[in-house]
C-alpha cells in the first residue's frame, strides 16, 4: 500500500475519465480497462483533489463541510487516497 | 415479450408516477426486463427521486446501481472514439447525419449514458460509401460481408476492437431503412435541410431535426416488429421497447407547433400516418409522452390507404409480402433474389463449418429464416 500524509500533493492520473451518476462518480481508467465508483463523499473528495491537489486543503475543506471528528476525517481521507493510488487513478505529485 | 405487471411498473416509473412495487413478481425477471427494454440508467435515476424506491428489493437496487455505473463507464470509453470517427469523416468530405440512439443521447438526454445503445448509426449519401469505407478502414474498422444485394440491404456494419479491449460498432446506412415500405417516409434531402447540429459530438456534426427524428423513431420501431434486434444474443421483436418510446417522449417535448406540422406533412407524403400514430399512441400510453390531441386526431383521420399500415397488422410473413408488393413487378424478382440468395462469399462465411453444396446451404438458410419468422409471430 502507498503511504501518504496530509502534506502529500495529488493529481489525477492521465487517461482517467470521470462521469457523475446521480451524486456518485464513475471513473474509467482507459489503461487498465477498469472502472471504479465513488460514493457522494468520495465524489466530493475527488472534486476537491481536482481543485486543489493538496491533501491539506482537501482535508480543511471537508472539515468545514461535514460534521466529522478531525481525527476520523484524516484517517478516512488517507485511506481513500491510498485506495485510489493503489488503483492507479491518482498519482502523487512533486 | 408480453406485457407484465413488472413492465407496467417500469413504464409508470418512467411516467414519474409512484407505482407500488409488484411484490408477487420474480425480481429476477425485473433485471431481464430492464435489460431488454434498455432503461436501466433511467430507472436508476427515477428510483433515486421516488418514494417507491424504498419498496424495491435491495439486491435489485444494487444491481441497478452497478448497471448505471457500467453504462456510464461504457459511455466514457466510447465517446472519444465516436468523436474521432465523426471528425475524420467530416474532414474527408463525407456528408452524414448521425441518427438514432447516439444522436438522441447527445442531443436530448441529460447525460448520454442514460440512452444505452450497441452502436452508432450514420446516414450517408450512397455516393459516399467508398469514402466512408476508406476512412473507417484507416482507423482499423472491419466489416462483415453483406447478407443481401442492393435492393434488400441498405446498410453495412463496421466494428473495431481496440488494443485496450473496447469494442466500437458503427452502422452505416445509405437509406433510411431496409424496409421498402418505410424507406420513403422522408427523403435525405428533406432531412439534411432540417438537420440540427450536435455540438457535443463535434464541430459541424449534424443529426435529424426533431420532427424527422420523431418520424424515424416511429418507422424504426415498426421495422423491428418484423426484423429482430438483439439484446445480448437474444433476438427480440418488441415494438414497445421502453427506451424507444422514451425517445419519442423526449422528441415530442422538443417539438413546437410548426414542428408538429412538419411531422404531419411528412407522414402524409410518406404514407406512414398510421405507423406514426401507432408510435405516438404507445409513447403517450406507456411513458407519458405529451402528444397534442389535434396531432393524434389528424393522424388518425380517415384517409387514403397506406401500404405501410399492413406492417402494423400483419405477421412477419405478411410483412415480407407487403414489402415485396411495394416493388414494381420487374424489381420483385430482384428483391426476392437479393433477400433469399445472398452473395456466395457471405454464405461460405456464415456456414464456414459446412462442406455441403451451396444450393443446399441456400435452402437451409431459407427454411431457417421462414422458421424464425413463423415462430416469432404470424
Amino acid at each position: 500500500m502507498s503511504q501518504v500524509d496530509l502534506s502529500t500533493r495529488i493529481r489525477i492520473a492521465e487517461d482517467v475519465l470521470v462521469q457523475a451518476v446521480g451524486g456518485e462518480l464513475v471513473m474509467l481508467d482507459l489503461n487498465q480497462e477498469k472502472y471504479f465508483g465513488l460514493d457522494p463523499v468520495g465524489a466530493r473528495i475527488w472534486a476537491l483533489i481536482q481543485d486543489h491537489g493538496s491533501l491539506e486543503q482537501v482535508y480543511r475543506a471537508m472539515l468545514d463541510e461535514y460534521d466529522v471528528e478531525a481525527e476520523q476525517l484524516e484517517s478516512d481521507l488517507l485511506e481513500l487516497v491510498n485506495d485510489l493510488l493503489d488503483a492507479g487513478v491518482i498519482e502523487t505529485a512533486d | 415479450m408480453a406485457r407484465t405487471a413488472l413492465q407496467d411498473w417500469l413504464a409508470a416509473l418512467l411516467r414519474s408516477e409512484t407505482p407500488g412495487f409488484p411484490t408477487d413478481e420474480d425480481p429476477g425477471d425485473l433485471e431481464q426486463l430492464v435489460t431488454a427494454h434498455g432503461v436501466g440508467s433511467l430507472v436508476h435515476e427515477a428510483l433515486a427521486d421516488n418514494a417507491v424506491g424504498r419498496e424495491v428489493p435491495g439486491h435489485f437496487r444494487v444491481w441497478l446501481k452497478e448497471l448505471a455505473m457500467a453504462e456510464a463507464a461504457a459511455e466514457l470509453a466510447r465517446a472519444e472514439e465516436i468523436k474521432g470517427v465523426l471528425a475524420d469523416l467530416r474532414r474527408s468530405g463525407v456528408e452524414m447525419l448521425v441518427i438514432k440512439g447516439t444522436a438522441l443521447a447527445y442531443s436530448l438526454y441529460p447525460r448520454p449514458a442514460l440512452r444505452p445503445r450497441g452502436d452508432t448509426d450514420l446516414w450517408i449519401r450512397p455516393a459516399d460509401r467508398q469514402k466512408v469505407d476508406q476512412v473507417l478502414r484507416k482507423r482499423g474498422y472491419e466489416t462483415g460481408l453483406s447478407a443481401g444485394g442492393e435492393t434488400a440491404v441498405r446498410q453495412l456494419a463496421y466494428s473495431l476492437h481496440t488494443a485496450k479491449g473496447i469494442a466500437h460498432s458503427l452502422d452505416v446506412h445509405w437509406n433510411l431503412t431496409d424496409s421498402p415500405l418505410l424507406r420513403e417516409a422522408f427523403s435525405r434531402d428533406e432531412a439534411v435541410h432540417a438537420a440540427l447540429p450536435v455540438p457535443a459530438l463535434g464541430e459541424e456534426i449534424l443529426t435529424l431535426g426533431h420532427a424527422h427524428a420523431l418520424l424515424f423513431a416511429c418507422v424504426h420501431r415498426i421495422k423491428h416488429r418484423h426484423s429482430p434486434y438483439y439484446v445480448g444474443s437474444k433476438a427480440q421483436f418488441e415494438p414497445d421497447r421502453l427506451i424507444w418510446l422514451y425517445d419519442l417522449r423526449l422528441l415530442a417535448e422538443a417539438l413546437d407547433e410548426p414542428g408538429w406540422r412538419v411531422v404531419l406533412d411528412s407522414a402524409e407524403r410518406g404514407r406512414v400516418r398510421a405507423v406514426v400514430a401507432d408510435g405516438l399512441a404507445a409513447a403517450r400510453q406507456l411513458v407519458g409522452a405529451e402528444i397534442p390531441d389535434w396531432v393524434m386526431s389528424t393522424l388518425t383521420a380517415p384517409g387514403v390507404g397506406e401500404p405501410s399500415s399492413r406492417l402494423l397488422r400483419s405477421g412477419h410473413v405478411g410483412a415480407f409480402f407487403a414489402d415485396l408488393a411495394s416493388f414494381k413487378p420487374a424489381d420483385r424478382v430482384r428483391y426476392l433474389r437479393d433477400v433469399l440468395f445472398p452473395p456466395r462469399a457471405y454464405m461460405r462465411e456464415k456456414y464456414a463449418n459446412s462442406r455441403a453444396p451451396l444450393a443446399w446451404l441456400y435452402l437451409r438458410r431459407i427454411i431457417s429464416g421462414v422458421g424464425k419468422r413463423i415462430s416469432g409471430n404470424l
